[in-house]
């Protein structure tokens, strides 16, 4: 037969146990435990309860209980890096082909490359046509006895060759004699404005428009400059996009792979 | 890395960091389910539901003892798992062997009102102990599962079932009052001092 004692009792007993008593309460419960000989009996079997149950045995788990992506539903996470990756190697990628599209279309129309040539020219034209006429006027007013339209002639010669204009400037000083005397100057420059209205000639327009013309030959300086920057473009875009490709590739068959082993 | 770190990635939802934690935790975890469930399979899925819990709600946890969150975590679990089954009880009449067949006479369906001579043979105190821990309300069999069996004390034990000290004192002595009554029932497992009444 199990005795009965209060459920007051049971708690002072209880608490006694685990020494969550004050000082006051387990006092009074000890002067009680020595007279009352069925309190004393019940404080020893939940003492022996107590000690039964602690002495279960601390059961290990029977598996693993890790969790998979595929149990809470995520992904399993890439390294951080390897979004940047992708989007640098996309970026680079669609940025090669823009360039290697605009630089095909340049290159291989008929037309393109010498309208850009000649736009790009306009520019030292203008700066050059000044000289030109300039020198072609001292060359024939240095050249008695020379017909008015021989220094154009002389001039579209030197011009149709294929040189820059620079270098047509260059050759036309270096043929150009010692420079006059200051009263043969001012005679050439009277005489040039007597003939002003007259010169007004085709040939001359002409010089000057092949002078245009072959004024492309500075701008093929710019196009050659042109053309290396956009190669160096071309090769640092393809290897920006095959490196961060490769190693968003890299990366993502490592996380794969990672995650088989799981 | 230490236990704050390791949850401060989970939080990230850096899953293998979690599951460093599943392992330090998975014995506390399993031993808590299935000392309130009583049965291997239950405390099995209990434990894997915990964990899933937890690394879903790891963002509501506020610090201190993790080892209270999880088993708080895991006696919500068990409570939902014994609502459901008193709701639709599924434990079938007879249980079956390995080979499919039914078991004759187990010793499982004995209960309180079986014969002394079938309680006799319950052989290991341990069985004893779990049975009358089995017969035990779910909030008793949880109290006295937090302290005696996890060893936690009333304070972390009132944080785990959301209770005030005086509930858990309280539930602890009749828990244990009541083991004694029932464990009174094999007291020929038992040691000498737990029998005195039955000597007087």
């Amino acid at each position: 037969m199990v005795m009965r004692i209060s459920e007051r009792d049971l708690e002072v007993l209880s608490n006694y146990l685990d020494g969550q008593l004050t000082t006051g309460e387990r006092a009074r419960l000890e002067a009680r435990l020595q007279t009352e000989l069925e309190l004393r009996t019940v404080l020893e079997q939940i003492r022996q309860t107590r000690a039964a149950v602690r002495n279960l045995p601390f059961l290990r788990a029977p598996r693993n209980y890790t969790l998979t992506p595929k149990m809470v539903g995520v992904r399993r996470q890439s390294p951080r890096i390897y979004p940047v990756l992708r989007l640098a190697s996309a970026l680079a990628s669609f940025l090669f082909v823009l360039v290697l599209i605009g630089d095909l279309i340049t290159v291989r129309t008929p037309g393109i490359a010498p309208l850009r040539a000649v736009q790009l020219a306009e520019t030292p034209v203008a700066a050059v046509e000044e000289p030109v006429s300039t020198e072609a006027t001292l060359f024939e007013s240095a050249a008695p006895g020379v017909e008015t339209g021989e220094p154009a002639e002389k001039l579209a010669t030197v011009a149709e060759e294929p040189v820059s204009t620079a270098e047509a400037t260059v050759v036309a000083e270096m043929r150009v004699p010692a420079p006059p005397a200051p009263q043969e100057l001012e005679a050439a420059v009277e005489s040039l404005e007597a003939d002003a209205a007259d010169q007004a000639s085709t040939p001359r327009l002409q010089a000057r428009a092949e002078v245009s013309v072959t004024s492309v030959e500075p701008t093929t300086i710019l196009g050659l400059t042109n053309w290396t920057s956009l190669r160096i473009l071309e090769v640092f875009l393809a290897i920006l996009a095959l490196s961060t490709g490769m190693a968003a590739l890299y990366l993502r068959r490592r996380s794969i792979k990672s995650s088989l082993i799981r | 890395m230490d236990e704050t770190a390791l949850i401060h990635s989970a939080r990230g939802g850096d899953l293998d960091a979690f599951n460093r934690l599943v392992l330090a935790y998975q014995d506390i975890i399993y031993n808590q389910a299935y000392r309130v469930l009583g049965d291997n399979q239950a405390a099995d899925d209990a434990t894997q539901e915990t964990f899933i819990s937890a690394f879903h709600n790891i963002r509501s946890f506020r610090g201190g003892s993790l080892r209270a969150w999880l088993l708080r975590i895991v006696t919500n679990t068990c409570y939902d798992e014994l609502r459901r089954r008193k709701r639709r009880p599924t434990t079938p009449l007879e249980p079956m062997d390995d080979t499919g067949e039914e078991i004759e006479s187990p010793r499982w369906i004995a209960d309180e009102a079986a014969l002394p001579e079938e309680r006799v043979e319950r052989t290991e105190l341990r069985g004893a102990i779990q049975h009358c821990l089995e017969q035990l309300p779910l909030e008793f069999k949880v109290i006295v599962t937090l302290i005696d069996i996890q060893g936690m004390d009333y304070t972390e034990a009132a944080i785990v079932i959301d209770k005030p000290l005086g509930t858990v004192k309280s539930r602890l002595a009749r828990a244990r009052g009541r083991l004694r009554e029932c464990l009174q029932d094999f007291r020929e497992l038992l040691p000498t001092a737990v029998r005195l009444d039955s000597e007087d």
